[in-house]
């Protein structure tokens, strides 16, 4: 049978639809995955949701960690030293505990 | 999950007030950290005070930090709370975002200019269309699907019970897909 989604996946496309993410991650049951593989051969309007749900994540994957900039990295460790002497400091103020 | 085996003498270091050992555990997780804060906030300002706010915490956290995650976990779980909590002072000051010029950044280290420019295009769409998800889906994505967490993972990180991350992750990546197709559909527009 084939399905059409002129409004957005309905009744059993929406259900199948909201199985995708978990089926792309692997992380399906058994049972359902052959269910949702069934639907997709008769669907071809959800097997190119699916694509481009597939796609979207795949792009996203792509993106990576943006490196720091040097200027940003050196703020970052100014910082951390600045704290590190504060604690430092504060330790050496404390008034020393008398041991009895 | 403990942690290795070279992380825990790191972290046992730096507690001691080895300074090298902090910095070593710094620049291993300087850049997820600042492309976390980047992607959920959308301006490089509001991301490096993420960022040194994320590693001043941990810095002052280190005797408490009992090695139960792994210290990107840690950091990751500090630094979305305070992307969430700039986000919510934000909201509350009736802020608007600034523009991000993310691809800008990452542009800085690539192949050739076209490729680097086509590349560039792109990122910026992925990155305005995440900015466009409430912040608790944008989380979820960017810590599952960019910084490529597993979903047990991002659970912990967010404190989230797995049914409840996996809901707002089909969310998510249920709007980015709409984004990414309409985009796709104009541009097939243009071109024929």
């Amino acid at each position: 049978m084939r399905h059409k989604h002129t409004h957005g996946p309905q009744g059993h496309c929406r259900r199948m639809v909201s199985a995708f993410s978990d089926y792309l991650d692997k992380d399906l049951q058994q049972q359902v995955c052959r269910q949702v593989e069934r639907h997709l051969k008769d669907c071809p309007d959800c097997k190119l949701y699916l694509d481009t749900l597939n796609k979207t994540i795949t792009l996203y994957r792509g993106l990576g960690d943006v490196p720091v900039p040097k200027d940003v990295e050196s703020r970052l460790f100014a910082t951390i030293r600045l704290e590190s002497f504060q604690r430092r400091t504060a330790s050496k103020g404390k008034p020393k505990r008398n041991r009895k | 999950m403990t942690l290795p085996s070279d992380e825990r003498s790191l972290v046992a270091a730096a507690r001691q007030g080895d300074h090298w050992a902090f910095e070593r555990l710094v620049k291993a997780n300087q850049a997820r950290i600042y492309s976390l804060a980047l992607r959920m906030l959308g301006n490089r300002q509001d991301a490096e005070d993420v960022l040194q706010e994320t590693f001043i915490a941990f810095y002052r956290s280190l005797s408490r930090f009992q090695g139960r995650s792994a210290v990107s976990t840690y950091l990751y779980r500090l630094a979305v709370n305070f992307c969430l909590m700039k986000l919510r002072y934000r909201k509350s000051h009736g802020g608007t975002q600034q523009p991000m010029d993310l691809a800008a950044e990452v542009a800085a280290t690539g192949p050739s200019p076209l490729e680097q420019a086509e590349r560039s295009e792109q990122r910026r769409q992925l990155d305005r269309a995440l900015q466009l998800l409430p912040a608790a889906e944008r989380a979820v994505v960017v810590l599952r699907d960019v910084q490529g967490l597993s979903g047990a993972a991002v659970a912990r990180v967010l404190k989230l019970s797995l049914p409840a991350m996996k809901s707002r992750l089909h969310r998510g990546r249920e709007a980015l897909r709409r984004t990414v197709a309409e985009r796709g559909a104009q541009q097939g527009g243009e071109k024929g």
